[in-house]
């Protein structure tokens, strides 16, 4: 009996895969619901909800940028300022272009662009160490060593699919070797990493001695050797080999491929973003989203504070202040920014408490996240933290509920149970429930 | 890429007849089928004998004061009108209107929706029960639209498949927005350039598409005439097109236009001046189009509701 269970979820699963790789390709997700059996089942549903005020919601965002501070930013030096305090060491706070919102001296372009932020100031984290701190904060879920779960890129190309039909979905940005990417979801969702943004995409072009006859002609054969064998062995990873090619050769013919080419932005615009790393890869965020790339995580380390934390803040705070104002700019002007939610995260906070090297230490108790764009109301701050920034005194955020308010934002089905491929029940943010008082 | 002005007229008269064949020609009017309808089938329980919840529909009086729960319903906005949106409700659901015997057909559901959305006007009296709740929206607007597209989506059919799949072949991206029928449709990325072939399956699911990104392509002017006629368009993208102040005057019967991006456009301040009349519109970008700041501030004028993006 339980052997018919499990496998019965399994099969569950398989098709559950099988019908989200079809998502992939375009516009497959509709079939059910043009072919008439889910539109009717649709149909009844959808007034209920009316009725009881909590309509089915469409998405506010198609896209999202997601910038990860590695290392645990000081949400004392930063976000959550604490002028006076005891625990506020040199840092003063200066006032912002919204109403009641302070920000940190270190973040002076954010202050005027404020009215575009939702400031999360009442972020709890159970993970007090990097790895599993960041591991909970891309996936809702503590680490263990027997299951990867994906991060939210995976489940927006799970649940919703691309937009672009030869760009992939989901890139990440100098995020390292730690994401957990598409989890336990086919590889095909997993992000496309790019190491940095400068060189852009490596190796995407026909080598020089090959002509694009001589091209198809080895596709060819690779498919005609490899016919049988996927005919006969029609699984996940087999499958997932095959789509790694396919994929490969169709960005390869891609005519979006200018869109990973820095170079061809204006001096200008570059420097307003700034001329490092993080800079190039908000700039690079931006016109990848603007070609219809669904998720770009875009990673800035240098977080981990230990010692010397002011002149470190400052320093990270200085390249966070430049690139993310221009992108808020930037993405307003083109008329992204309401399509696309921007979220600012770390995997915990910095210690109230200055220590004897003048540092900050890991605190997951309290700490600051930021949304914007996409549908979130700007100028708003969402809970607060005591005098001295140690502890959450309103509106606790847990992490799963973080994520949840990402995923309503892109309109993903928040309680939608997904069985792991060893039969578990998932849903994408765990228990969260998402923060509707921001949009 | 011209557009031959037989063509245009072709596409725009079967698009219009697409509109209009949902809503009646006639406005429903509350003395000859509204009233009716409520005495039939509610005044047993929210009338002169019983009042339950504290309500009674039995006079226009008694149905703006509300129930205990509040008002009953709003003009233009059917998500806060129970009194239509309860009779939608499956017949297991505790809440479903009418709470005794059979629920209402189809076609009286129409009468309460239309009615509501005209206005819910009494028949002799001027003033609607409330005032829709968009802020800032313009108070002269004949009839109020809804700009919530969920409640929309409940009102419109299926898209047709066949075009759906035709467009898709040509690269057309089509999602469905959250639940429902209606759709995101993205021309960002076509394998071949955009042109009237495209307009044709546009048409056939007009009532559907909710969301158009026409972004980059060779869209013209005269075009815009189909795009314009689209009944539930309520995101438009036209940035980095060649559109101008000619084809911005096609898009002045879109009542669910909430965004615009008029983006690297040709539109010039007397295009935009035109915008201040879409009841809907709440976002424009004009950013590196015709617009100059002068053109710009006129428009904040008038129509102050609108959001209006130049950059920096």
């Amino acid at each position: 009996m339980l052997n018919r269970t499990a496998n019965r979820l399994d099969e569950l699963s398989r098709r559950e895969i099988l019908l989200s790789g079809a998502r992939a390709f375009l516009g497959v997700s509709l079939l059910p619901l043009l072919g008439g059996g889910l539109a009717g089942s649709l149909a009844a549903d959808e007034p209920r909800a009316l009725a009881a005020g909590a309509l089915p919601r469409r998405p506010t965002a198609r896209n999202c940028i997601y910038l990860y501070m590695a290392g645990g930013m000081s949400h004392l030096d930063t976000f959550d300022p604490k002028p006076g305090a005891d625990t506020a060491g040199p840092v003063t706070a200066i006032s912002s272009n919204a109403t009641g919102i302070q920000l940190s001296e270190y973040l002076p372009r954010l202050a005027k662009n404020a009215n575009h932020l939702a400031v999360v100031r009442g972020m709890s984290s159970t993970q007090g160490a990097h790895e599993p701190g960041e591991y909970l904060m891309h996936t809702s879920f503590a680490q263990r060593g027997t299951i990867r779960h994906p991060a939210m890129g995976a489940w927006l190309g799970y649940f919703s699919g691309r937009t672009n039909p030869t760009l992939p979905m989901n890139i990440t940005i100098g995020a390292g070797s730690r994401h957990p990417g598409a989890g336990y979801l086919e590889s095909k969702f997993a992000p496309l990493p790019l190491g940095n943004a400068q060189s852009g995409l490596q190796h995407s072009a026909r080598s020089p001695g090959v002509d694009q006859a001589q091209f198809d002609r080895r596709m060819g054969l690779v498919d005609s050797f490899n016919h049988g064998f996927e005919e006969r062995y029609d699984q996940k990873q087999v499958r997932a080999y095959k789509d790694l090619y396919g994929e490969a050769v169709t960005l390869m013919g891609s005519k979006d491929l200018a869109a990973f080419d820095l170079g061809q932005e204006p001096e200008a615009m570059k420097t307003a973003y700034g001329d490092n790393e993080f800079g190039h890869g908000c700039l690079l965020a931006r016109r990848l989203v603007e070609n219809d790339v669904r998720f770009v995580e875009v990673r800035l380390g240098g977080w981990d504070t230990h010692d010397d934390n002011f002149d470190r803040v400052q320093t990270r705070a200085a390249l966070l202040d430049q690139g993310l104002a221009t992108l808020l700019q930037d993405l307003s002007a083109r008329g992204l920014l309401e399509e696309t939610l921007v979220v600012l995260a770390t995997e915990f906070g910095r210690s109230p408490k200055i220590n004897g090297n003048n540092g900050r230490d890991h605190y997951p108790k309290a700490f600051s996240c930021l949304l914007a764009g996409g549908g979130i109301k700007g100028g708003q701050v969402h809970g607060t933290t005591d005098a001295t920034g140690a502890n959450v005194a309103e509106q606790k955020v847990e992490i799963p509920d973080f994520n949840a308010t990402i995923g309503y934002a892109l309109g993903l089905p928040l309680d939608q149970v997904v069985i792991s491929p060893v039969g578990r029940p998932f849903t994408l943010a765990d228990k969260g429930k998402p923060l509707t008082n921001l949009f | 890429m011209a557009i031959s002005w037989k063509g245009t007229a072709g596409i725009t008269a079967a698009l219009l007849l697409g509109a209009l064949a949902a809503p009646a020609a006639e406005p429903v009017s509350y003395d000859k089928q509204v009233r009716p309808l409520l005495a039939d089938r509610c005044y047993s329980c929210h009338g002169p004998d019983k009042q339950k919840g504290e309500l009674r529909l039995d006079s226009p009086a008694a149905i703006r004061k509300g129930g205990k729960h509040g008002d009953v319903l709003i003009a233009g906005n059917l998500a806060k009108s129970p009194l239509y949106a309860r009779t939608l409700l499956g017949a297991d659901d505790s809440d479903v209107m009418p709470a005794k015997g059979d629920p209402l057909t189809a076609p009286q559901c129409e009468v309460l929706r239309q009615w509501i959305m005209a206005g819910a006007v009494f028949d002799g009296a001027t003033a609607p029960v409330a005032a829709a709740a968009a802020p800032g929206a313009p108070a002269k607007a004949a009839a109020p639209v809804t700009t919530d597209l969920d409640v929309v989506a409940a009102t419109v059919p299926a898209p047709d498949a066949t075009a759906v799949s035709a467009l898709t072949a040509k690269g057309v991206i089509v999602k469905p927005v959250a639940k429902g029928t209606l759709l995101e449709v993205s021309c960002a990325h076509l394998s071949e350039p955009f042109g009237d072939a495209h307009l044709q399956l546009l048409s056939r699911i007009a009532a559907n598409v909710a969301w158009l990104d026409l972004r980059g392509t060779a869209l013209s002017d005269a075009q815009l005439t189909a795009i314009g006629a689209l009944p539930h368009l309520t995101r438009l993208h036209l940035e980095r097109t060649a559109i101008g102040d000619a084809g911005l005057a096609h898009l002045s019967g879109c009542a669910h236009l909430e965004y615009l991006n008029l983006y690297g456009t040709k539109a010039s301040d007397a295009g935009i001046a035109r915008l201040a009349k879409l009841p809907a519109l709440r976002s424009l970008f004009v950013w590196q189009s015709a617009a100059t700041p002068a053109g710009i501030a006129a428009l904040r004028k008038a129509a102050p509701q609108i959001a209006i993006d130049a950059g920096q």
